[in-house]
């Protein structure tokens, strides 16, 4: 008994070792694992004080020059690891019919984040598979070449299966490819045998899954290790009137189950680096900060 | 100055047939094939030859001609297999262009080789050894066109009148050599030959001294066409077609298999082979067919597309596997047949000899044991790259033989200033492929050219969703041309809280009936960021897209 115990923790180390949580670059969230943000529950984060975390842990220079790549940060304190599977419910009571919306802006940004973070810790360019008409995004959105010449299109695939079976079919054969994998897909009508067999799929392969579901499926079963509800964030509560925002609401943490009793709200921006209209909060904040070193010299 | 080498093997189809049996009865060989329904006799020996028979005549007048003779069933396929290999025989060994010729010969173009092999004397001598050696009788001519050596090796006598193994021909001599051979040493037809006989026309000299302009009315264009090849007065070039050779390993099952079990072994075992095959070929295939012959139905064909060329069995079988279970047996399946052509080359994969726990095994190198080793072959990271694209090609196959190649695509921007001619596909084995990356670089930067990447690169500037088509809106403004207060559109309407904008975006210029738009960006009370536009001309509002 005590020899399974050891076994059973041994197992969760390396399952820890091989999250993408690991260090600065490692994590999706912006914050260190222990550390939550320190707004209360329920609250929001202005965009300022989300992007005040990144400055802890990347390098500022290269976070300036890096602006393209990061265009959304994920401002939550919950890592969301690799070899697993992360759920986003569309939260739009006024189209919760057929013709739902799936948070796409979000999907990118996590996936574009994703890619350029398995690239750098592999120096390989991760396939993204698109999987479902719905979750397809539009193509120049994914448009942006590195120095090397790769760029997330380059190494996207769209699929288009036809019902719900081929496409968890779909799901399970792109997560078990050895290769590194980024699977974005329609989630919606899995079933919980379904959900399962993609979950041990993505125990078995090297990649992660976001799997985007309808408003109404907010309390069907599931396999994932992190569920959230994503919402348009009303104007009022970014700094910029111009600014995209939404708000994510934690429903579901298998590793930390608190964190989602607690019903935790966050802000998340999708910044405006070129400058039209909008100004970015962080490119904003640099330039305040640059005044006031210009001041205090 | 082109040199060509023709090989021609008189009796190719029986001592092909009869090869494995050499040495054991010294009887003729008879080809036997039904030709409206009669059995005769489509190739003989050259002993059976010497006895009179020949193409064409019926089985029963060749036995009446030679006796007791061995009887073989005539299977052009096998021939045309056979000529393959011997083609890529002799690209390997004597001249890097070799092209079959017709069903009983081969075309070498040894131009700049003949030094190699101490002269043309001599190469042509070695050749005719070696093909002799390999128990088939061949006649080798050396010419200074392909049409002169064709002529050579088939019609080329010796003083004494009897063929010889190598006959050569300086270049210029084409018009002497040729003079004397029957006009059928021209490759025409022999409807045309027997025009020409009729005429008392039988040698190529005489054809030359015809009258030109009379020629082709008379005799049809070819006579004169091959005539001017032969002579070197029009250009032949030899086409070579040694590496589309298809590589098949086939099966007969005689009674038929009507087990599921044993015809997934049989099909599993022919396709180790079909890749033990490519294998030595150096190569790999993009398609592999398998080829079921059945009792009482039609032959069923089961085939697999591949991403890039391949020979892992294990990944074709595990194609195949799902199609072969399922296929219907009928009474039985008579024969079985896996069929690829080697694509294109695929390196043979360095393999490391490890001695742990006291056993040998090979495995696939890894780059870091290559560089524990030492011996350094390719690149770590070039390897793992390798690997990388090996495993992705390997899911795009496997997702594109279930869902069928219009369901997996690859996505891709253009250069078009429309936001709905800025998206296009591309086949999705792109991913996996070096030659995609340029031009995607190339429509990248003619995107940014036309001004259209320019926004697009921050992304922002672009919806993630863009309604094809467009959806019709109706916006309400406080002030002509000015900003949207509301907007009705899909049944709903929402009130504006914020408005960014105009982008104008026109069509290109040779789109001249296109009508220039105003793109805003529209923040719906909501929160949710929608993407509008209003025709200039018209005035009309259209919602093209959502930041969802």
């Amino acid at each position: 008994v005590l020899d399974l115990a050891a076994l059973r923790a041994r197992i969760a180390d390396l399952v820890d070792a091989h999250a993408l949580g690991a260090g600065a670059d490692g994590a999706f969230a912006n914050a260190p694992h222990g550390s939550p943000c320190s707004a209360a529950p329920n609250s929001t984060h202005t965009p300022a004080a989300a992007y005040s975390l990144d400055h802890t842990t990347l390098d500022h220079a290269a976070a300036a020059s890096d602006l393209a790549v990061r265009a959304i940060e994920w401002a939550a304190p919950v890592p969301l690891r690799t070899r697993t599977i992360h759920e986003f419910l569309a939260s739009d009571p006024e189209r919760a019919t057929a013709r739902w919306l799936p948070p796409l802006c979000i999907l990118v940004g996590l996936a574009l984040q994703t890619w350029t973070r398995l690239r750098a810790a592999t120096g390989i360019p991760p396939l993204l598979v698109w999987i479902g008409a719905r979750v397809h995004p539009y193509a120049p959105v994914l448009a942006r070449a590195t120095r090397e010449g790769h760029s997330p299109l380059r190494s996207s695939i769209c699929i288009e299966p036809t019902d719900a079976a081929e496409r968890a079919w779909a799901i399970d054969a792109a997560l078990r490819c050895p290769a590194p994998v980024c699977v974005i897909a329609d989630g919606s009508e899995l079933d919980m045998a379904q959900a399962r067999r993609i979950h041990v799929a993505a125990r078995a392969g090297r990649g992660v899954a976001f799997l985007a579901r309808p408003p109404w499926e907010h309390a069907a079963r599931t396999c994932a290790a992190t569920r959230w509800r994503i919402a348009p964030a009303p104007p009022a509560h970014t700094d910029h009137p111009a600014a995209i925002a939404w708000t994510a609401t934690l429903l579901r943490c298998k590793d930390r189950p608190a964190l989602a009793t607690e019903g935790r709200v966050w802000t998340v921006e999708w910044t405006d680096d070129q400058g039209l209209v909008a100004v970015p909060a962080m490119v904003e904040r640099g330039a305040r900060l640059a005044q006031a070193r210009g001041h205090a010299s | 100055m082109t040199r060509a080498l023709s090989l021609f093997l008189p009796w190719w189809s029986a001592e092909r047939a009869s090869r494995r049996h050499a040495g054991t009865r010294p009887d003729a060989v008879l080809v036997v094939g039904v030709h409206r329904g009669q059995r005769v006799v489509m190739g003989s020996c050259a002993k059976a030859h010497a006895l009179g028979v020949r193409r064409g005549v019926s089985l029963a007048h060749a036995r009446a001609l030679v006796g007791t003779a061995r009887e073989v069933e005539h299977d052009p396929r096998a021939d045309a297999l056979g000529l393959a290999a011997l083609a890529r025989w002799a690209g390997a060994r004597w001249s890097p262009l070799v092209a079959v010729d017709g069903d009983d010969g081969l075309m070498l173009d040894v131009t700049g080789c003949a030094h190699l092999f101490g002269g043309e004397a001599a190469m042509a001598d070695a050749i005719a050894k070696a093909i002799a050696r390999m128990g088939l009788t061949g006649r080798v001519a050396l010419a200074g066109t392909p049409g002169c050596a064709w002529a050579l090796a088939r019609y080329g006598r010796d003083a004494d009148d009897t063929p010889r193994r190598a006959l050569i021909a300086r270049s210029g001599q084409e018009r002497e050599v040729l003079a004397t051979l029957p006009v059928e040493a021209l490759r025409i037809e022999p409807q045309a030959a027997d025009a020409l006989a009729q005429v008392g026309v039988d040698r190529v000299g005489q054809v030359m001294d015809l009258p030109r302009c009379a020629v082709p009315a008379r005799y049809g264009a070819m006579v004169l066409r091959r005539l001017d090849q032969a002579l070197g007065l029009v250009a032949e070039p030899v086409a070579r077609t040694s590496e589309d050779a298809p590589v098949e390993a086939c099966r007969e099952l005689p009674g038929g298999v009507s087990r599921g079990e044993d015809l997934c072994a049989v099909v599993r075992a022919l396709v180790d082979e079909a890749c033990a095959s490519l294998e030595r070929l150096g190569s790999g295939t993009r398609r592999l067919e398998v080829r079921l012959t059945r009792l009482g139905l039609p032959e069923a064909v089961i085939s697999a597309e591949l991403s890039r060329a391949t020979r892992r069995a294990a990944h074709l079988w595990s194609l195949l596997r799902p199609r072969v279970e399922r296929v219907h047996m009928g009474f039985g399946v008579e024969r079985a047949a896996v069929l690829c052509r080697p694509d294109a080359r695929v390196a043979h994969a360095q393999r490391v000899l490890s001695l742990a726990r006291g056993g040998l095994a090979l495995s696939p190198a890894s780059g870091s044991a290559l560089n524990a080793a030492g011996g350094l072959m390719l690149a770590p990271d070039a390897h793992e790259r390798d690997e990388h694209r090996r495993d992705v090609g390997a899911l795009i196959d496997t997702l594109t033989n279930r869902l069928g190649r219009s369901r997996l695509w690859r996505p891709t921007c253009r250069a078009g200033h429309r936001p709905e001619r800025a998206h296009g596909r591309a086949p999705a084995e792109e991913v996996v492929s070096e030659s995609s990356a340029t031009r995607d670089r190339a429509a990248a930067t003619a995107g940014a050219a036309l001004g259209v990447a320019a926004g697009v690169s921050s992304s922002i500037a672009r919806p993630s969703v863009v309604f094809d088509p467009p959806r019709a809106a109706r916006a309400i403004a406080l002030t002509p041309d000015g900003p949207v207060a509301r907007l009705a559109y899909d049944g709903e309407d929402v009130g504006v809280c914020a408005t960014v904008g105009p982008e104008r975006i026109s069509g290109e210029w040779w789109r001249t009936r296109e009508e220039t738009r105003d793109y805003y960006r529209v923040c719906a009370e909501g929160g949710r960021w929608l993407w509008v536009y209003r025709e200039v001309g018209t005035g009309e509002w259209r919602v093209h897209g959502v930041w969802a």
